[in-house]
């Protein structure tokens, strides 16, 4: 087994390896960028090392910085997370050559299954079915509206090394095709630092199941069944939930089998996630495999009582699988919220700053994996996902209860977050219904996101508002400028004595 | 003691005095007692007839950011904010016309040139933050007077990316 791991990722996905790695015996090492010094990431781990400037591009996603870090603390092998250079076969072909261990799948595979095209050819031989649209990727904006008038509107636009949203786009007319090229070409250059992108059809009224596989380095391959991440926002998932309403016993092991071939067929070990389209008829469509730990991997390990980075670690260390698939169960109901920095009253447009004060949920069956604190500062340089709120539940209504009294006892203040929007989503008929499409979100909230709000409540704010005004005893001075002391006159907010004439006393 | 905040862009007032252990407090035409006690820095708990309220509070540089029960707010020191709450409509006029990023990113691309016109709902700019692009749009009909920023440039939400000039048709 190893005695040292890298780290190479930041936020609450760190915090939750380093957790894995210590309740394993294994010494961490965290790596930061000069924003992130302060980060709760590298407070968890045993050691840390600053691997450049804030900009990703200098930090977490400079290859050579992070295997120094890794030989000079003579870490065994390096987990990378999601995102940054999770599936970037450049870096675990890295590792493979210096002798680092790269926990996740085998640099080949991981090349495969990220080249969108090659993979869907490769599965497709196998059986697989596949949603149709473009086998290669095409020189010219020309081309390309050919491709798009043979397929047919409405289409999607999606970055061949993409994932989790960037770089997609869907394009309803032939007149909007090259400026939907164009943005979906400069977000995938950003995201990815490759600009290359391909045309498919866009199947309306979907749902997205993925099924987890953990797959060793011997061939045996299990499904730890599916996930259901529907809802979507600019084609980002915001909501998971573990057994998906959509899926029955028979449909279920159908596509897990499926997924389990996918696995096979592409070579793939370790971790991943087979994604699929189902749609209104119960026909399922390969979309991709996400070579990495997945964000949403908590509701999983909560239905199935499984470690998903324990085992990540186990198999990486070249052990053998011991679970057996007839051993696997479903338990319960789990869902997963997403909590990102951002403003759901203002377009949801990313919110950054310090983080004044948190008050964490907390109760039976509440999870939360979070990288912040009171305090923190959230950079604007990285994703806003601050922490994931995870609940657990006997079964879907309860679970569906339980995220939202633990969503309104999920306090941050300092910035904006989504935490009121999650709480209006799992509330709603349509959620609690089960009735969960990717297009969830536009349907539901076609006219933007307004708060409800009680006049009681704010009555009440506002009253403690007063109230620490006039009594500082208690004001930690957090969150103040840090040049220039405020007076009191400043800080009080606007006030008169003794004016009885007009509040009446 | 009143106190004036404002919340929403509206202006509201809420009286409290000290009385024994207890509060008066007054808002609109409404008087009652509250029971209000300071927990932790961040923590008030009050009291009012039998009903609780757990509140969580921060100060930031112009208000407080609060919680009740799942509703958050954020309450402004109103000696900060009295020109926005009145003449609106003049500022926002001459808002419309200073093109700002709505948050700090990176410029990735300027849509327009100096002296170009515009027409509502043109993209002028589009900004990066967070991997995310936002395209910032013109408001209004006129044309691009001075441009600040140029692609690549680091941006915030104060300073203007350009400056456009109306045009009356």
């Amino acid at each position: 087994m190893f005695e040292k791991i890298l780290i190479a990722n930041r936020g609450e996905i760190a915090v939750r390896i380093i957790r894995a790695c210590q309740e394993m015996g294994i010494s961490t090492v965290a790596v930061y960028s000069e924003a992130d010094r302060k980060s709760l990431h590298v407070q968890f781990a045993d050691e840390a090392v600053c691997i450049g400037p804030a900009q990703a591009v200098d930090s977490y996603l400079d290859i050579d910085n992070i295997i120094h870090a890794a030989k000079e603390k003579k870490a065994q092998a390096i987990h990378p997370g999601y995102g940054f250079l999770a599936e970037n076969p450049s870096f675990s072909l890295r590792c493979e050559k210096e002798g680092i261990v790269f926990i996740g799948p085998n640099s080949r595979a991981m090349d495969l299954v990220g080249d969108k095209v090659r993979s869907r050819q490769t599965v497709e031989k196998a059986g697989v079915p596949i949603i149709p649209g473009m086998k290669c990727v095409l020189k010219n904006i020309s081309e390309y509206e050919k491709e798009a008038d043979k397929i047919g509107y409405p289409l999607m636009i999606k970055a061949s090394a993409g994932g989790g949203g960037k770089g997609m786009r869907i394009v309803h007319s032939h007149e909007r095709l090259k400026a939907g090229l164009e943005a979906g070409m400069r977000e995938a250059k950003s995201a990815f630092g490759d600009e290359s992108v391909y045309l498919e059809k866009c199947i309306q009224e979907p749902r997205h199941v993925e099924f987890q596989i953990l797959a060793d380095n011997y061939g045996n391959i299990v499904h730890l069944f599916e996930r259901e991440c529907s809802i979507q926002r600019r084609h980002q998932k915001i909501i998971e939930e573990s057994p998906s309403q959509a899926l029955d016993e028979g449909l279920r092991d159908q596509m897990g089998e499926v997924a389990k071939r996918v696995i096979q067929v592409t070579g793939y070990n370790n971790a991943g996630t087979v994604e699929f389209l189902l749609d209104k008829d119960r026909n399922f469509y390969f979309l991709e495999v996400n070579a990495r730990l997945q964000v949403e991997h908590p509701v999983t390990e909560l239905v199935t009582g499984l470690d998903i980075v324990q085992h990540q670690i186990l198999i990486a260390a070249g052990k053998k699988l011991k679970i057996k698939q007839s051993s696997l169960h479903q338990k319960g109901h789990s869902i997963e919220c997403r909590i990102y920095a951002e403003d759901p009253e203002n377009n949801f447009l990313p919110s950054s700053g310090k983080i004044l004060f948190i008050n964490e949920p907390a109760g039976p069956g509440i999870r939360l994996d979070s990288g912040i604190y009171s305090g923190c500062e959230v950079p604007i340089y990285y994703d806003p996902i601050l922490s994931k709120l995870v609940v657990w539940a006997e079964n879907r209504e309860m679970a569906c209860q339980r995220m939202v009294q633990a969503l309104e006892h999920y306090v941050i203040l300092g910035v904006k977050t989504s935490i009121s929007f999650l709480k209006e989503v799992i509330s709603s008929p349509m959620f609690r219904r089960g009735d969960t499409t990717t297009d969830f979100i536009e349907k539901q909230f076609k006219d933007g996101f307004a708060l409800r709000k009680d006049d009681k409540k704010r009555e009440i704010c506002l009253l403690a508002a007063a109230f620490l005004g006039q009594n500082r005893t208690y004001d930690s001075g957090i969150g103040k400028k840090e040049h220039g002391e405020r007076s009191p006159w400043q800080t009080l907010g606007k006030w008169r004595l003794g004016r009885s004439e007009e509040s009446g006393t | 003691m009143e106190h004036e905040f404002v919340v929403d862009n509206k202006l509201l007032k809420i009286f409290l005095e000290k009385k024994g252990e207890q509060y008066v407090v007054g808002v609109d035409d409404d008087q009652y007692t509250a029971d209000i006690k300071n927990l932790s820095p961040h923590i008030v708990s009050l009291k009012i007839e039998d009903k609780v309220y757990r509140v969580f509070i921060a100060r930031s540089d112009d208000g407080f950011f609060v919680q009740c029960r799942g509703d958050q707010y954020f309450i402004k020191d109103s000696d900060q904010d009295e020109s926005e709450v009145q003449g609106g409509e003049e500022r926002s006029r001459e808002d419309m016309l200073k093109i700002k990023s709505t948050m700090p990113g990176k410029v990735i691309k300027i849509e327009v040139s100096e002296k170009q016109e515009v027409r509502v709902g043109q993209t002028l700019a589009i900004v990066e933050a967070m991997k995310m692009e936002n395209e910032i749009k013109s408001s209004l009909q006129g044309v691009v007077k001075k441009i600040f920023a140029s692609e690549g440039d680091l941006v915030d939400s104060d300073n203007p990316i350009m400056e456009l000039e109306e045009k009356k048709c």
